[in-house]
């Protein structure tokens, strides 16, 4: 048997003129057959470069093996592509086919993805196979909505062959899926004759069924990818190697233009460097998921993992105190009381977790946490510069100086406000709510099953016409959500008086913003600080379009009493992948408009997702910078995939405010 | 499982007052989605500006040449309901027959109705279904209304339960009216990856007129939108981080040493 693997990764990356090559060598160059047109280099794709197919114009690739390391897909295997579909279409858009059926039955198809457009307008993934008969076999489809042209999305088609009379086909857009399907066809022949189209399909030594759009990458595998996989794709493609990158492009001084041009060969290595360093917090968040239990995760394995880390349960611990001990457990490789579980990570990283790489330093983790920015920076270091503007508004500051202050300066008429585009939070992390969506009914995605806090005060020096408050979005779709404290120009109706403010941009684009009554409002102001929160509404119901409600609370005793409960707020924003803080403005504000904000704390009991922080800084932003005291600040919170943020709790389970509970340990301060 | 048409009811054409009405289905539940299904003259044109509180504007409008089809849903709540009436435009007459019909759809939910296809048809024994039989939706119901308006009577009606060939699907039901004119009606079900079509009586029937052919999807659940991938950072590693082979290729090799440094010397240094 072929061990597990991938058996085909074309990147296309090759110019036009250069035939793409399979990176892993197995398959020759993908190149074109009679009746066929080279498809076109397509720039600028996610990853770099693509290939455009038009059905129109005949575009497709043909390939035949390379190497006999094993590339037949009889049975279990999986089909996953970066691609894009355009709106006017063929009505059967092919991926890959494996095995070209010209005639003979050793060319009978294998294996093959295609997307089909239903009348009602949807898109079917489908695999594809040719039986024993030579009949052509159409898998039952995983069906979802059109992205849209040129809109690149992740598709995953896995097969999981468990007998002739029994085939599982489950499929994926993104980390989501849509599809879990029981079929009959385990009949599955061909393949053997070694040929491979990509963007076609052979029918009986005719071409058909060509793809319209762009594939910026493919991959095959001889196995069927978990679910826990194809989310970690997701998540290390979208999260954590881009963070990587945004690590380097902070610590650049100005000026340098690699950013701007991204063909540089400077630009190059400095985004797969940064890529680079993504993929190890990728690949420890991966180990988390997919070695280590999950939620809800049976008792067995549950078992199995307190026996090898030698943890023996309370009497009265419940399977999720169980779990959530195991996972804190794993992310503490310096403890020694659990060697065997450092042989686990010994085993799969070498030295780079356990040993205390330099590269990577999983610190601790908690689902609950206090972000270290300690008042010792500004000690030593002038206050730095962090921009995070994203909208080409040259000139606007974002500063993280001393006592951890956020503080803003622009222009007049420049706008500092979150921005959809990705580097729109000044300081983030990611978090794991649960995708709103009966599709993935994770335990998180439960109402009033999480909370964030966090505290503001000194922001009685904000300008008028600026707020500081907290974020929280989902950057893929546009959306955030964004309550803070705001400071009121003289021409608003409560001329230079601070409020809670709220400000709610949903899927559909619309943006609405207001100040939200709070009865304490009247005496916010010099020294006195505010703890904001923000809940999903109890009795809500997830799904039916992604429609959520959040109850925003304030309070000016402390973190654990005094809330009031502001508004509840409806928003069409789905659940959020990411918290951060973030400034506001609309008007030219001074540089020494700032606010201290601290103890930014999620609370997501059922949550398994490592807290990590990413501070970003755009130097080209902005003038003149020492690069030193961000490499300090940088070292401060740790490389941008670690957990800056430690939270001290005793416990878990505990550590939640509401119940009046909350141990904020001896780095909490309240 | 999917969704389930757990009754329905006929809807009452009020010539006079310009309405389709719709009196409360006694098995609807709270949690259930009404279906309200009315297929009128394609002249004849329903009031979308004055929907009945509570119901949604219609989900899908079918054109075609003589006829259309109206789709209205209402999620059941538990202060439901009275009888709901929907009305013609305020400049328009009822001048052809129309026909309705309320469905008690279980297992859905608002959102998850897709209108699909509208196909005319002259004479025939079977009526089309080719909307029907070209959707095989992974979890979905398929609600296919045909609809025959008679000039002349068709001489037979169309198929009820008895005469559904091969129809492996629920029969919903099957009626005909003539306050104007003579129109047939018939409602089937049916699930994803069944197969089938209505027909008329065997051996004799005709559709000696026109007709029409309606088909609804209603899902379990409304599909998903894949998030789009922002080309913000230019030189993604994209799906190479997910390689798991373990013997035989030079990147295989290199992204499995433990340290990355055979993936990014490779790349940067020209690629395995």
């Amino acid at each position: 048997m072929t061990p597990p693997s991938a058996i085909a990764l074309f990147r296309f990356q090759e110019s036009d003129g250069v035939l793409p090559a399979d990176a892993l060598g197995n398959l020759h160059d993908l190149s074109i057959d009679t009746g066929l047109a080279m498809p076109a280099m397509a720039s600028s794709t996610f990853t770099g470069r693509g290939r455009r197919f038009v059905n129109g114009a005949h575009n497709g690739f043909v390939t035949t093996d390379a190497s006999d390391l094993g590339t037949l897909q009889k049975h279990d295997a999986s089909v996953q592509a970066i691609l894009s579909l355009d709106a006017a279409t063929s009505a059967v858009h092919t991926v890959y086919a494996r095995g070209t059926n010209s005639g003979a039955l050793a060319d009978r198809i294998a294996l093959g993805l295609q997307v089909r457009v239903t009348t009602s307008g949807m898109y079917e993934a489908r695999l594809f196979h040719h039986d024993e008969n030579g009949t052509f076999q159409l898998m039952p489809p995983g069906v979802f909505q059109p992205l849209g042209t040129g809109k690149l999305f992740l598709l995953t088609a896995t097969r999981a062959w468990l007998g002739r009379d029994r085939v599982v086909v489950r499929y994926y857009v993104g980390e989501t899926q849509i599809a879990d399907i029981l079929t009959s066809h385990g009949s599955i022949a061909g393949g053997t004759q070694a040929r491979t189209t990509v963007g076609v399909r052979g029918n009986a030594g005719a071409w058909t069924d060509y793809l319209c759009g762009v594939i910026d990458e493919l991959a095959v595998y001889n196995y069927e990818l978990s679910p826990g996989e194809v989310r970690q794709t997701w998540r290390r493609m979208t999260q954590h190697q881009p963070a990587g990158v945004d690590m380097f492009v902070g610590l650049e001084p100005p000026g340098v233009p690699w950013y701007d041009d991204p063909g540089n060969e400077i630009g190059k290595i400095v985004k797969t460097v940064g890529q680079s360093v993504g993929l190890k917090v990728a690949a420890a968040e991966e180990l988390k998921d997919l070695w280590l239990p999950g939620s809800p995760a049976p008792l067995d394995v549950i078992g199995r993992h307190e026996d090898l880390a030698g943890v023996v349960p309370g009497r009265l611990d419940s399977l999720d105190q169980r779990n959530a001990r195991l996972l804190m457990l794993a992310q503490s490789p310096t403890d020694e009381a659990i060697p065997t579980m450092l042989d686990l990570f010994a085993e799969r990283f070498g030295q780079d977790i356990g040993q205390g790489s330099a590269e990577l330093e999983v610190i601790e983790i908690r689902n609950t946490f206090t972000p270290v920015l300690d008042s010792s920076l500004g000690a030593t270091l002038d206050p730095e510069l962090w921009t995070t503007d994203n909208l080409g508004n040259a000139g606007a500051q974002f500063v993280v100086s001393a006592q951890h202050r956020l503080a803003i300066s622009s222009a007049n008429g420049q706008d500092l406000r979150y921005a959809a585009a990705r580097l729109g939070v000044h300081a983030r992390m990611p978090i794991d709510v649960g995708e709103a969506g009966p599709e993935n009914n994770s335990p998180l995605n439960k109402p009033g099953r999480w909370y964030a806090q966090t505290k503001i005060d000194d922001y009685d020096s904000l300008a008028q016409g600026t707020g500081v408050g907290m974020v929280f979005a989902s950057l893929g779709r546009g959306e955030h959500t964004w309550l803070g404290i705001y400071r009121h120009t003289v021409a608003e109706a409560a001329p230079n008086t601070w409020d809670v403010y709220l400000r709610v941009r949903g899927r559909d684009g619309t943006v609405q913003e207001t100040t939200l009554a709070f009865s304490l409002a009247p005496k916010l102001g010099a020294g006195v600080a505010v703890w904001l929160r923000i809940r999903p509404h109890v009795g809500v119901v997830f799904g039916g379009g992604g429609q959520v409600t959040y109850d925003l609370y304030a309070s000016i005793e402390g973190p654990e009493s005094g809330f009031e409960l502001l508004s509840n707020v409806s928003t069409v924003q789905g659940a959020p992948e990411w918290m951060g803080w973030s400034i506001i403005s609309t008007i030219a504000a001074p540089l020494d408009s700032y606010a201290n904000v601290s103890h930014l704390s999620c609370f997501c009991p059922d949550s398994l997702r490592t807290f990590s922080w990413y501070v970003f800084r755009d130097a080209n932003e902005y003038g003149a910078v020492n690069p030193e005291p961000a490499r300090k600040l940088f070292q401060r919170v740790k490389h941008a995939h670690t957990v800056g943020g430690v939270c001290q709790s005793k416990s878990v389970i505990y550590d939640d405010a509401i119940l009046g509970l909350y141990d904020a340990g001896p780095m909490g301060g309240y | 499982m999917g969704p389930t048409i757990a009754a329905a009811a006929r809807g009452e054409l009020r010539v006079a007052a310009k309405a389709m009405r719709f009196a409360p289905p006694a098995d609807a539940q709270v949690g259930d989605v009404l279906l309200a299904l009315v297929w009128t003259h394609a002249g004849e044109l329903l009031d979308t500006a004055h929907v009945p509180a509570g119901w949604t504007a219609p989900i899908g409008v079918s054109t075609t040449t003589n006829y259309k089809l109206w789709v209205y849903a209402h999620a059941v709540a538990a202060s439901d309901f009275g009888p709901v009436d929907f009305p013609l435009q305020a400049a328009g007459s009822v001048a052809h027959e129309w026909q309705g019909s309320l469905l008690v759809v279980r297992g859905a939910s608002l959102g998850c109705i897709e209108q699909v296809a509208g196909q005319e048809f002259a004479a025939t024994a079977t009526p089309p279904s080719t909307g029907v039989t070209d959707v095989e939706q992974a979890t979905s119901l398929l609600v296919s209304l045909t609809v025959v308006l008679g000039t002349a009577t068709p001489s037979g009606n169309l198929g009820d339960n008895t005469n559904e060939i091969p129809y492996t699907s629920d029969f919903v039901d099957s009626f005909s009216s003539r306050l104007i004119e003579e129109m047939h009606s018939s409602l089937v079900s049916r699930r994803a990856g069944e197969t089938g079509g209505l027909t008329f009586f065997a051996g004799s029937a005709t559709a000696a007129a026109s007709g029409v052919q309606f088909t609804l999807v209603v899902r379990e659940g409304r599909p998903h939108t894949p998030l789009e991938l922002y080309d913000v950072v230019p030189g993604n590693l994209g799906l190479m981080g997910t390689d798991r082979r373990t013997e035989g290729s030079a990147f295989g090799a290199a992204a499995s040493s433990g340290t990355g440094g055979g993936l990014v010397g490779g790349l940067v240094g020209g690629g395995p």
